[in-house]
């Protein structure tokens, strides 16, 4: 078997620190420079660990897997509630048996609630022995606080860690964008962002109580961020995560109609401050990782409008593009959000880009630009399909197997 | 020793299933060959067969639950004597 020796390149780690200019990949393992290795100039491209992606849904499984091997992902964590509650021992199986034998590993949560509705526990202990890495509601709240409470004191007791998004139920109601001044202007049901506010510090007040181990998902506000920051500060040990949408898109610099179906997302994209906030917190840490939240590819968010359209979009091969540009240009920090990250909270990290380890990673060029919706048609259901963004994934391996991308392409990187 | 979940008494959100109870909790003859030889296996009844203790080990060799509900009623008739009668 041939080796190949990736030169001229920025190898980066996990937590997205430069760690070399050169990789050798041999039969799938990254291996010791030799003689004879037919070397392969990247003109600079970044070589970065197999991404994760925390949550996102996964419907057609060699269809999305693709998608997410685009991205540069190797690894993808199934969402709890999409497309239908994990919250049977079969619905499971079935997912890890659809993907087994796929390269890009695909890790299973479940419902922490039967159906998702936030009323009765699903049986998460068994769903824990079938393969589930933590328990959570999605998009869901559970409403109320005798139900969670217990429910985080079992999980506690049986050590599966839950995922949960801060959200007051009643305060977000029917609302379809942010509160501020563009829901006034478009006469869009509000949701407060106080309606976060509030459901993370009952989940914190919980966390401390009952000894749950607790990540919080789809942050969105400013005020979560600093909610999270003085827990994080008290020593409290939660980790926290943030959707791409919420942290990198702008609504109000699309080109599409403010009432256009493919603006909706849950929870709302949040204003200037809240989206500040949130690339200030990948930054420092206190939002350990940044998840695609894909949706889906629907056809009907075309010609909905957004009162009546399912919130969310496809996202998962433009992510680390999105976020890379959110950070105005730190690929080291879109890469820890998206590897190191999601490798703490998961409480699994991976060896990679280390001798006889698997090759798990992908090469992604700065220099080249990425047309949305080009390559991966679902993205023509999202709000940014046509947009040029700054950036291109030309290769990912996942678990010694090139799953995106040929090696001959890269020999025209640059 | 165990004892009878009390499900009636539970509120939402404490407990899914007693499928997953008996998987994780109950006491099984599995679960109760890690125990010391010589163990006894007591439960005041009514017992939830399949739940907190499977029919095997309820009604093992090492199962003294029907000696202990027997017993039970006896201790019962003389805590009942002396609460309302006095001690002699």
């Amino acid at each position: 078997m041939t080796m190949i020796r990736l030169v001229n390149a920025s190898v980066l780690d996990a937590m997205g620190q430069q760690i070399g200019e050169s990789l050798c990949i041999e039969d799938g393992r990254i291996a010791e420079a030799a003689p004879g290795a037919v070397e392969v100039d990247l003109a600079g491209a970044y070589v970065v660990p197999g991404l994760t992606d925390l949550y996102g849904a996964i419907g057609d499984v060699k269809r999305d897997l693709s998608i997410a091997a685009t991205g540069g992902f190797s690894r993808v964590v199934a969402a709890c509630d999409a497309p239908q509650p994990m919250d049977t021992v079969d619905s499971v199986h079935s997912l890890l048996g659809r993907a087994a034998d796929h390269p890009v590993e695909v890790l299973a949560t479940s419902a922490l609630t039967v159906g998702l509705r936030g009323e009765s526990l699903a049986e998460i202990g068994l769903l824990r022995d079938a393969g589930c890495v933590a328990a959570g509601q999605g998009h869901f709240g559970v409403p109320s606080s005798v139900v969670l409470m217990r429910a985080m004191s079992y999980a506690a007791r049986l050590g599966i860690p839950l995922w949960l998004r801060g959200m007051d139920a009643e305060l977000e109601a029917e609302g379809v964008v942010a509160r501020g001044d563009r829901a006034v202007q478009l006469g869009l049901p509000d949701i407060p962002q106080a309606a976060e506010e509030v459901g993370i510090h009952q989940i914190i007040a919980l966390a401390r109580t009952t000894g749950a181990q607790v990540h919080i998902t789809h942050v969105w506000t400013a005020a979560g961020v600093r909610a999270i920051a003085s827990a994080k500060a008290d020593g409290l040990p939660i980790t926290a995560s943030a959707s791409v949408w919420n942290l990198a898109f702008n609504p109000e610099r699309s080109a599409l109609s403010p009432y256009d179906g493919r603006l909706r997302f849950s929870p709302p994209i949040g204003n200037a401050n809240d989206r500040e906030a949130l690339v200030n917190g990948v930054r420092s840490g206190v939002i350990d990782a940044v998840a695609s939240d894909h949706a889906l590819s629907n056809s009907t968010v075309l010609t909905q409008a957004i009162q009546e359209a399912e919130p969310g979009s496809p996202s998962r091969s433009t992510v680390l593009l999105q976020l890379v540009e959110a950070l105005d240009g730190d690929v080291g920090a879109a890469v820890r959000a998206l590897c190191g990250g999601p490798e703490r909270v998961l409480g699994q990290a991976r060896p990679s880009m280390v001798e006889g380890e698997l090759a798990d990673m992908a090469v992604v060029d700065m220099r080249r630009h990425t047309l949305v919706g080009q390559a991966d048609k679902t993205m023509e259901f999202s709000p940014i399909t046509g947009v040029s963004l700054r950036g291109q994934v030309r290769a990912t391996w996942s678990r010694g197997t090139l799953v995106h991308g040929t090696v001959g392409s890269l020999e025209n990187i640059g | 020793m165990m004892l009878r979940i009390q499900r009636e008494r539970l509120g939402p959100g404490v407990l899914p299933s007693n499928r997953e109870f008996a998987a994780l909790f109950g006491l099984n003859s599995k679960r109760f060959s890690a125990a010391k030889p010589g163990t006894l296996v007591l439960h005041p009844a009514p017992m939830n067969r399949g739940v907190e203790i499977t029919d095997d080990v309820a009604d093992g060799t090492s199962s003294v639950v029907f000696d202990q509900v027997a017993n039970g009623v006896a201790v019962r008739m003389a805590c009942l004597e002396r609460a309302v009668v006095g001690t002699p």
